[in-house]
């Protein structure tokens, strides 16, 4: 018998260190005695799901519990289909948009293919990759945003896929429609391009463009989105893709069917497309982002605030100690180093009372450090 | 690193010739020098004979990155520990022989005391790997459009290294601890970790990594940046990338002394300050070069010993780093409580081609003052350039050694929260005559 079955795992695994979840929320206020958690560390959407979806979800009955799911989410993709006004042989649906970056790398991406992306971005286009031996290759951000020309700069014969999330989780920044458009042109299906749109109803400027609609003019673009978010249904965990027809039968080949389960499938198909619920969702998030972005600068703290429903804070300290000073007085906030921005905290935006209470414990935390 | 060879033997003359075959077998396998190998048996000789005939001792030959090591390990028991202070003399009017450290260290590029897990002693002794001093110079820094951020490979980290190596002999520091065969080795061997930036056109222009060194601390190298473009902005995200490749890690902490100044993005880190050489060993605590500490780990609490000789140091770095501390001073009437009644035993890694001495407490006793004072006399004797002391503050006796080691020179320079059992405290202390290479700024 090996003894040693860590020798089983090949040598490039053995080089990444595995991402530690934070504990649950019970656990941690245990830990530091604390009634009170209010989280503003995973950018969700504290109004919860829209009521359709909330229905969709006490409606759900236990019987229904022993029997599997459709395989491919088959009513949801015609669902989202008729919502994109695309053809449900456009979709593809996941548990959560991590296991659809999985489904296209596994399609896309052989031993010694590369993958190019900015490298300050939503860190699971990276670690799929490189778990998956393809090499991730970095570019770094120009003013916080994805900088299409060096991107464009370190393709070669090897890159498969493109990623670039739109708006960008964590800065914000975004790119027009303008940006978009020549990127794909200047890319000219030499490799996918994955746009992730997980933040896009956040989203109300006039030149944020909406990449489903430029499908038809490049097959090689993928467009993800997501229920975690502004649907609020991130502990269902659904997400999905929408691409070009043929995109879309080779992403299908690596596919994982029957992950996403029933409750998600229902919620999903009640929650897309409300938009009330969009629009309250937004109204909150401006209000506290007005709000909060002011506050931190008054506290004399760099911000970089741009579209999505969180905001960062660079601090005089470091991220690992706000975290635990803000956790005790009741914020979780997420520390950023592991987004390579030591020093700096991301806050979920809140109502604006939640938003208040968290600026007078930063301001305590400050006082009493600097 | 790769496990050599191990075998069991014992103390004394007879197992003496086993004991050499043994090094001599296992340097052959890993490739070494006939004169490194004898370096090592001189110093295995030193210690076997040393020792009370029969004590069961295990030796081992590993190879590591960059040095070939022997390991000995005894279980201690019954002998007089005292002799393994590396300042340990033999008392010339009761003794005509004991266990020869001092000298033993002396055959080797490296040595290191330790205790293991089960309270045994460790002892081991080091080989450089020799490098071919030929190391072509860099090309000329040339201009580049883009550049972006990867993980060295043995030989991307090699190209990084060239700069680092001309730079140290530029600055007539140890360019031994930058050659790209070292570098290159250390990344091969998962014992490197960082991020390089590399133009389009393929060049390495930038880098920063760290090396796993003291105890759970990481050392800290650059950012460097080779180009004269853009380089706050480059060196700042190479010093971010570089912190978040190691934040999953199980360190406490990164310790940067070697860094590009000009560009060094100081407002993510946390400033530890170093002594400056002086007249008294270098005292000087709030006047030397800055090094930059930044925390990895979280924070459990727990308590803090401490003596009033540090005591505004450690109140800043506790509060400044926010530590949940149960603060608890001791008096000089606790000392002697906390250092028990017998001989203190240091334990020392000494690195001769660092110019290097990193110490920490094995055993308090009544003897601290005149253990450090010998100490100190044999690093200066052997012309070592910086001596850090660790003190886990977790433990009363390491306290203890607070006031002895201020007293001597040394000054505080970083609180490492969760460092040791509890927060290590480091204290360095630079020989008058210390060179300016010898871990300061620049490479």
């Amino acid at each position: 018998m090996n003894p040693y079955p860590a020798m089983l795992v090949p040598p490039a695994i053995r080089t990444i260190d595995p991402y530690m979840p934070s504990k649950p929320d019970r656990h941690l206020m245990a830990a530091y005695g604390i009634d009170t958690l209010y989280r503003l560390n995973n950018n969700e959407n504290p109004l919860g799901p829209p009521p359709g979806a909330a229905a969709a979800i006490s409606g759900l009955r236990p019987e229904r519990m022993a029997i599997y799911p459709s395989g491919d989410a088959y009513d949801l993709r015609g669902h989202i289909a008729k919502f994109l006004d695309v053809s449900p042989d456009q979709v593809v649906c996941g548990n959560g948009a991590n296991e659809i970056i999985q489904f296209v790398i596994s399609a896309y991406c052989g031993p010694g293919d590369n993958i190019v992306t900015g490298d300050k971005t939503f860190a699971v286009y990276e670690w799929v990759a490189e778990f998956s031996g393809v090499e991730a290759r970095l570019t770094p951000m120009k003013d916080h945003g994805f900088d299409p020309d060096a991107m464009l700069a370190f393709m070669d014969g090897r890159t498969k896929i493109l990623f670039v999330c739109n708006p960008n989780n964590p800065t914000g920044t975004y790119w027009n429609g303008q940006t978009l458009e020549a990127f794909l042109r200047a890319v000219d299906g030499r490799a996918m391009v994955v746009v992730d749109e997980a933040y896009c109803e956040f989203v109300d400027r006039p030149d944020f463009p909406d990449a489903a609609t430029l499908l038809d003019r490049y097959p090689n673009l993928l467009v993800f989105r997501t229920f975690s978010k502004v649907y609020g249904l991130a502990g269902l965990r659904i997400g999905y893709l929408v691409g070009h027809r043929d995109a879309v039968y080779d992403v299908c080949r690596t596919r994982i069917v029957y992950s996403i389960n029933a409750a998600a499938q229902a919620a999903a198909m009640a929650a897309l497309g409300d938009t009330d619920h969009i629009h309250r969702t937004r109204e909150m998030v401006a209000d506290a982002k007005c709000y909060l972005t002011g506050a931190l600068k008054g506290l004399g703290l760099p911000v970089i605030a741009g579209e999505g429903n969180y905001v960062i804070g660079g601090l005089p300290f470091n991220d690992q100690l706000a975290y635990r000073r803000l956790i005790r007085r009741g914020y979780m906030v997420r520390t950023m180093t592991s987004f390579r921005f030591p020093n700096h905290i991301r806050i979920t935006l809140r109502r604006r009372p939640v938003m208040e209470g968290f600026v007078a414990a930063l301001a305590a935390v400050l006082e009493k450090i600097t | 690193m790769t496990l050599g060879s191990m075998c069991q033997l014992k103390a004394g003359l007879e197992d003496l010739p086993r004991a050499m075959a043994f090094v001599e077998t296992a340097g052959r396998h890993h490739a070494m020098a006939v004169d490194a190998v004898r370096k090592l048996q001189l110093a295995a000789e030193e210690v076997i004979t040393a020792l009370d005939p029969g004590t069961d001792l295990e030796f081992a030959v590993a190879a590591g990155a960059d040095r070939t090591r022997l390991t000995i390990t005894c279980h201690g028991r019954g002998m007089d520990l005292a002799a393994f202070n590396l300042a340990w003399r033999p008392d010339p009017e009761t003794m005509d022989t004991g266990l020869g450290l001092a000298l033993a260290s002396r055959y080797v590029d490296a040595f290191a005391l330790e205790a293991d897990a089960g309270g045994r002693l460790v002892l081991q002794f080091g080989v450089d790997t020799p490098y071919d001093g030929s190391v072509t110079p860099p090309p000329p820094a040339a201009p580049w459009r883009f550049y972006r951020l990867i993980r060295p490979t043995p030989q991307t980290i090699m190209a990084a290294g060239k700069h680092l190596y001309h730079r140290a002999l530029a600055a007539k520091g140890n360019p031994r601890a930058m050659h790209p065969d070292r570098l290159a080795a250390l990344t091969a061997g998962d014992a490197l970790f960082g991020t390089l930036a590399e133009a389009d056109d393929g060049r390495i222009v930038g880098c920063c990594f760290c090396i796993p060194r003291d105890r759970r601390l990481l050392d800290g190298f650059g950012p460097f940046v080779f180009t004269e473009q853009e380089r706050r902005r480059m060196a700042r995200d190479l010093a971010c990338h570089t912190l978040e490749r190691v934040a999953r890690k199980p360190y406490s902490g990164v310790l940067t002394t070697r860094y590009d100044g000009d560009c060094f993005p100081a407002e993510f880190f946390i400033p530890a300050r170093r002594p400056t050489a002086g007249p008294t060993g270098g005292g000087g605590a709030a006047t030397g070069t800055t090094v930059w500490h930044f925390p990895l780990a979280d924070d459990a609490g727990g308590p803090l010993h401490y003596h009033v000789a540090a005591e505004p140091f450690i109140r800043e770095a506790a509060t400044l780093q926010d530590l949940p501390r149960q603060m608890i001073r001791l008096s000089d009437a606790d000392l002697a409580a906390v250092t028990g009644d017998g001989a203190s035993v240091f334990s020392t890694a000494l690195d001769r081609g660092e110019r290097a001495a990193m110490l920490h407490l094995l055993m308090p006793g009544t003897d601290l003052a005149a253990n450090a004072d010998a100490h100190l006399a044999f690093f200066a004797q052997e012309e070592i350039a910086l001596c850090r002391f660790f003190l886990d503050l977790g433990r009363p006796g390491d306290a203890a050694l607070i006031p002895v080691l201020v007293e001597r020179g040394f000054a505080p320079c970083l609180l490492l929260p969760g460092g040791g059992r509890g927060d290590l405290l480091v204290l360095e202390r630079l020989s008058d005559a210390s060179a300016c290479g010898v871990a300061q700024g620049g490479a």
